[in-house]
């Protein structure tokens, strides 16, 4: 608890300082505790690195998907009729292809929202009439409604009463964008939810952390500042409770480890890992620091043995049994994170105590499933 | 003379009868209600329930014990004609702060039952657990002064996060954002 408060408190003066002048209407004051959001508005463009192919393969990794979540039964198909499900007899060719076909579905349905910096406010002015001042009290918006332009791309104008004509701030080009072309679920003014502290507190107490995502998913572009600063307080109260278990298999758990690696904040998550037992999802989260921080010593170490890991299935429960491959490459892990302890790691003896604990769990494994061989009469060495 | 007499007779008898008569019309307006409509306090419906009143009948042994596990509206059957119901439920089960029917529908029969969008233990009970919308009042029972306030009160609860739903799938077009690639 001690250590919780020490590592809040550290973020809390890193924050503060690089905002001190907006902090006064950020801050987001829970019964216990007060969490500042940090947005994306810093120097750095997060979404070259976002996107690019590595960055992407490591997080949708790291979402260690559960098929049974993510397909779970949604009740938001506006369908009055429920279907049956179908059983089926099928040959092995025909299996495979059924289970691409499931996985393309569930690649489609952990498509990771977007991570971008801010927007800048749009301050474009085309042209300026003199003659037209005073030609009426309020305000002409031209909307472009052209069918087949992207809601960001279109053309949206306004006329002042003193003539001048520009192009319309986010705020009017989101309103009319969804006047014209309504996007399901969002609303033209925006949830209490979001807007009212007390609920939006409440909503986080009582966990309801996919739903908050969702929707501000649905309501919020991923380059507005209400976005983001809604998703950096859900993703540090996930961070703070450890409850990183109702985000996995979503499509927000990428973006949130994004975000706890790109602010400096990955020893909680590491340290959940490392008591849950998987060591290769550890070592895939130093090769995400790597990549986006570039301040790990033995990041190479960690990116060549990802290129291991990634054939491997996902490990959704811990394993019964080993083959020497897999102990092999488990080694691999434990020293690296070994390593990675000794010289990255703000909380090293809680890392070091799960990674001992680990070890142990793990020798106890090895022991068995070799026990087992021999039993069998398939003796190795 | 006698004329007079009698006259003075006849006036004397009116003023008393006036009298009488305004005398009777006072105490008729007194007695009335207690004679003849009292209020069955069942189903007197002027009396607000406060909200907190509901929300704690609605975890009592009381609730438990009248409606068990089953959603308020389980066991109510609605009284009509013929074999098919019609397809339009009563307009209001209240009328005058009296309950006016004698199968008064799920909500207005029970008192201590409140639409409001804080008590999500009652408004979860209309909502379907297949499709998550809300049921029609064809299903429920409910009159359609009280389905109209359902459907506010859940729609508040949706939009206050007190209610939770599965929000529609959002698909991003990464060449929107990743700028980087397209220059
Ligand atoms: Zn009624």
């Amino acid at each position: 608890m001690s250590l919780f408060i020490r590592k809040l408190s550290q973020n809390n003066v890193k924050h503060v300082v690089a905002k001190h002048y907006e902090s006064q209407t950020l801050i987001f004051s829970s019964r216990k505790l007060s969490i500042v959001p940090s947005v994306y508005d810093g120097e750095k463009d997060p979404a070259p690195k976002f996107f690019s192919k590595n960055v992407q393969v490591l997080l949708k990794r790291l979402t260690r998907p559960d098929f049974a979540k993510v397909f779970r039964k949604r009740k938001n198909t506006d369908l009055p009729v429920l279907r049956t499900p179908i059983y089926k007899f099928l040959t092995n060719e025909q299996l495979e292809s059924e289970i691409a076909k499931a996985n393309k579905k569930a690649d489609k349905l952990l498509q990771m929202p977007p991570i971008v910096k801010i927007q800048k406010p749009i301050t474009d002015v085309l042209s300026k009439d003199p003659a037209l001042v005073g030609y009426d009290t309020s305000k002409f918006v031209f909307t472009d409604i052209t069918f087949g332009v992207a809601n960001e791309n279109r053309i949206v104008v306004e006329r002042d009463p003193d003539g001048t004509l520009q192009s319309c701030d986010h705020e009017i080009r989101k309103r009319l964008n969804q006047v014209y072309f309504p996007i399901h679920g969002r609303k033209i003014k925006e949830p209490l939810m979001f807007t009212d502290t007390e609920k939006f507190n409440s909503l986080l107490e009582r966990q309801e952390y996919e739903f908050i995502l969702d929707r501000a998913c649905i309501q919020y572009e991923p380059d507005e500042f209400t976005y983001q600063k809604v998703t950096s307080i859900t993703y540090q109260h996930v961070d703070i409770n450890t409850n990183y278990n109702l985000l996995r298999s979503t499509r927000h758990f990428g973006p949130m480890t994004f975000y706890l690696t790109w602010h400096h904040n990955i020893d909680n998550l590491m340290l959940e890992l490392l008591q849950s037992g998987t060591v290769r999802e550890a070592v895939l989260l130093v090769a995400l620091r790597h990549e986006l921080q570039a301040d790990v010593t033995n990041g190479d170490v960690a990116q060549t043995i990802v290129q291991q890991i990634l054939p491997t299935p996902v490990q959704l429960t811990k394993p019964d049994r080993l083959t020497e491959e897999d102990i092999q490459l488990d080694n691999k892990c434990v020293e690296c994170i070994e390593k990675y302890i000794v010289s990255n790691s703000a909380m090293k003896s809680q890392h070091e105590l799960a990674l001992q604990g680990f070890r142990e769990y793990y020798q106890h494994l090895i022991d068995l499933s070799r026990g087992l061989q021999k039993a069998h009469g398939k003796v190795s060495n | 003379m006698a004329i007079y007499n009698n006259t003075r007779f006849l006036i004397k008898r009116i003023i008393i009868a006036d009298f009488r008569t305004s005398l009777r019309f006072y105490s008729d307006q007194i007695d009335n209600p207690s004679e003849e409509q009292p209020v069955d306090p069942t189903k007197d419906r002027t009396k607000i329930i406060p909200l907190e009143t509901s929300m704690r009948y609605l975890e009592s042994k009381a609730y438990k014990q009248t409606y068990g596990d089953n959603p308020v509206w389980t066991l109510y059957r609605r009284n009509h004609k013929g074999g098919f119901p019609p397809k339009k439920t009563r307009r209001s089960c209240v009328r005058n702060g009296v309950i006016s029917t004698g199968n008064p529908c799920p909500i207005c029969r029970d008192e201590y039952l409140v639409l409001d969008h804080r008590n999500t233990k009652l408004l979860e009970q209309f909502i379907s657990d297949y499709t998550g919308q809300i049921l029609d009042a064809y299903k429920t029972g409910l009159c359609q002064k009280k389905h109209k306030e359902l459907l506010v009160a859940i729609e508040r609860a949706w939009d206050q996060g007190l209610l939770t739903y599965d929000v529609p799938f959002r698909k991003y077009d990464y060449s929107l954002y990743n700028k980087t690639a397209n220059n």
